[in-house]
């Protein structure tokens, strides 16, 4: 990587290349025996719920483009990122961390005047709920292919195909042939934006092929989810016929997915309003083990996986409220995450959750603002208890009575969320809630009906022999310095 | 009293953040510097001013320095055809824009989508021509990268995004102009007020403000009968 950086700096002096990119560093002393994060995840609002990232963007132009002619144009885009910086983090700015996670070529003007031709990496977004750091109107996200975007005043359209099998399944890999296409109309410029699409991939049976999608048939769903169909065939069969453990099936399987995207604004306060959407469903997993006579057993579990579908929305708001003073931003974001197959085990694949985040800027100065932030989340398990309300929870569930076949987890189906943030941001380059570079002196507390809802390194179990005792809190405070910059 | 006490850590931040940096030079006297801005585009050959919060921040360059930025139209149709900064000063010179003269030319490119952002590179140049400048113009230029949050964000939100870098690049050129000036490395020539004959000839009407003035044609200047220039000092190199 390092290399590459000092071959594209060194071309960089000819004006043909240059490095931009994006770097967050935080200190966080977690004086509660937390990890350095409020919260768990970016549902609260992604400051102080984030780590550590950085991310080199080089982009080389191997014929430079011309302004306002139509000549033929081309350059290069290279992205390293990851989530690792030294002393930051427990990977300590490993290298391992990081991947060159895009690398295309454009080319522009080329057959068609304004069509700009992409092979490569070809994920594409609408746009970006900033206060979550989420892009639900994607496309393309895992697709290595061919892509042309054409672009006029008024419309953007955007058309390709490709393969998304190693991003999918990495050395696992089968090939997942992917098409899709996005199209935004700017109906009226700089006001109204209407836009839409969708992808979807195909993975074929391949009989044979090990990576191919299968079903282990004459399996129970519950047997899998407990673990227990390799005993469960032991006990029916007897040991004797394992040889004759039911061979896998082939199946075609695929996943669709469709995005809206509306924006509006530039009037009045109101500078802004992103709403994106996606609706599609996941593609099924492939296969778990079970240890069966001291062998692995292996199934395929494409039947059992395959009713899973995601429903994302979100909206951001920003106004400026009062001008070079005061600038709000709102966001909201609602999921709807089903298992038609599961109706027996809470899991991340069948809940709900939704949540709203209020961001407000002062300006006392140009360069000196103060920062508030507050957010409500609530996470709803479909199949019943997936969180822990108390540290002895199992007490707390069925009436007191331990269910040692129970596929729930914890005392409560519900986590509710509560975090405020607030302290004041250094910004040389001026106002602007989303303007970079930014230096934070935050504090943040959180308030969650879930013990311990934080990353943690606590006793989790109720057992008379742990060394240390369980501990119960639902507050939670850190302090945090932490730098923000797009160059 | 005791809500505020928490507040009180605060005060040094907002106190540093309240202090403006000194300019490095300013001119021993108020004089008027004529200002044209160019906002180019990739996509077709239109040529528009700079951001109204750009023209400010590069006008408060030139106050600060006791120079009184006169705006002048923008230059669209000669602009879009003529990209470089010495065409541009030509054109300007035909159309006898008086100097001393700050030229502001971007033109920003959308480059691609990166992590939620969309990314433009903005290229300006900024030049600074005078009369007692022998070797030709003070040119600077600045090569920066923008990350608007909207697509719907163009060109303009771009050069936005870099223009504290921008008014940076254009006090620096100030500086070394006006130092210049102090050091009698080329002596200032006096700067003819709007009502007389400027260096080149005829200018637009100058704005009185940093608002945008309406576009004007280059190859039409304003053309009012003037008297001849006064005499200039010598220019003495030190």
């Amino acid at each position: 990587m390092f290399a590459l950086f000092l071959a594209v700096m060194g071309s960089a002096l000819a004006g043909q290349a240059d490095v931009s990119g994006y770097f967050r560093v935080a200190a966080r002393p977690d004086l509660q025996g937390g990890a350095g994060r409020l919260g768990y995840w970016n549902l609260y609002g992604r400051l102080l719920n984030e780590g550590s990232y950085g991310m080199l963007e080089l982009r080389y132009d191997v014929l430079e483009r011309s302004p306002g002619d139509k000549q033929p144009w081309s350059r290069v885009h290279a992205r390293i990122e990851g989530g690792s910086i030294s002393n930051a983090d427990p990977l300590q700015g490993n290298l391992g961390a990081f991947r060159l996670s895009q690398m295309y070529v454009l080319s522009g003007n080329v057959l068609i005047d304004n069509v700009t031709w992409q092979v490569g990496t070809l994920e594409s977004f609408m746009g970006d709920l900033g206060l979550y750091d989420m892009r639900p109107a994607t496309v393309f996200f895992d697709t290595v292919g061919i892509s042309a975007r054409y672009e006029s005043r008024y419309l953007e359209l955007l058309v390709g195909a490709g393969d998304s099998g190693f991003k999918r399944y990495g050395t696992s890999y089968n090939a997942l042939p992917t098409v899709g296409g996005t199209a935004r109309l700017r109906l009226i410029e700089g006001h109204l934006e209407l836009g839409g699409g969708g992808e979807a991939m195909v993975e074929s049976a391949v009989s044979g092929n090990v990576h191919a999608p299968y079903q282990t048939p004459g399996i129970d769903y519950e047997d899998w989810i407990r673990g227990e169909v390799g005993e469960r065939y032991v006990a029916e069969f007897g040991e004797e016929l394992v040889d004759y453990f039911p061979e896998p099936e082939s199946r075609t399987s695929g996943a669709r997915k469709v995005i809206g995207y509306l924006g509006f604004g530039g009037a009045g306060p109101l500078v802004w309003n992103n709403f994106f959407m996606s609706y599609g469903n996941e593609l099924p997993q492939k296969s778990t083990t079970e240890q069966l006579l001291g062998r692995e057993l292996r199934l395929y579990v494409h039947d059992f996986t395959d009713e899973r579908t995601t429903l994302m929305m979100g909206n951001e708001l920003q106004l400026r409220l009062w001008p070079e003073r005061l600038d709000m931003v709102l966001g909201g974001l609602y999921g709807d995450q089903r298992d038609g197959d599961n109706d027996i085990v809470p899991s991340d694949f069948d809940r709900t959750f939704m949540s709203s985040v209020l961001r407000l800027q002062a300006y006392p100065t140009e360069t000196v603002h103060l920062l508030v932030e507050t957010s409500l989340a609530q996470e709803v398990s479909r199949n019943g208890n997936a969180y822990r309300e108390h540290s002895d929870s199992i007490f707390a569930n069925n009436r007191g009575t331990p269910d040692t076949r129970g596929l729930q987890y914890g005392d409560a189906d519900t986590r509710n969320t509560f975090q405020f943030k607030a302290g004041p941001v250094l910004q040389p380059t001026g106002r602007g809630i989303f303007a970079r570079p930014s230096l934070r002196l935050l504090y943040g507390t959180q308030y969650s009906n879930q013990n311990n809802a934080f990353g943690n390194s606590f006793v989790e179990s109720v057992d008379q022999y742990n060394d240390f005792d369980n501990v119960e809190q639902h507050w939670h405070h850190v302090l945090a310095a932490e730098a923000e910059v797009w160059f | 009293m005791r809500p505020v006490i928490p507040l009180l850590p605060l005060l040094p931040l907002l106190a540093m953040g309240c202090l403006k940096p000194t300019p490095a030079q300013t001119s021993a006297q108020q004089q008027p510097v004529r200002l044209v801005t160019a906002l180019g585009s990739y996509e077709d050959q239109a040529v528009d001013d700079l951001p109204d919060d750009v023209i400010d921040r590069i006008g408060q360059e030139l106050s600060s320095r006791k120079l009184t930025p006169e705006p002048v139209g923008v230059f669209a149709k000669a602009f879009g055809l003529r990209r470089g900064i010495e065409e541009r000063l030509g054109v300007l010179e035909e159309a006898g824009i008086a100097q001393p003269l700050l030229l502001v030319s971007c033109d920003p490119r959308y480059d691609t989508q990166v992590n939620g952002r969309f990314r433009w590179s903005v290229d300006c140049d900024v030049a600074l021509a005078s009369p007692e400048l022998d070797g030709g113009p003070i040119v600077a230029d600045l090569s920066a990268a923008a990350h608007p949050v909207y697509y719907h964000q163009r060109e303009a939100a771009a050069v936005s995004e870099v223009s504290a870098l921008l008014a940076r690049k254009v006090g620096n050129v100030l500086d070394q102009w006006l130092a210049m000036q102090g050091s009698g490395v080329a002596a200032p020539a006096p700067v003819a007020p709007p009502t007389t004959a400027p260096r080149l000839g005829p200018a637009p009407v100058p704005a009185p403000t940093l608002k945008k003035p309406p576009a004007q044609p280059p190859a039409q200047p304003v053309p009012e009968p003037e008297p001849e220039p006064e005499p200039e000092p010598s220019i003495e190199k030190g």
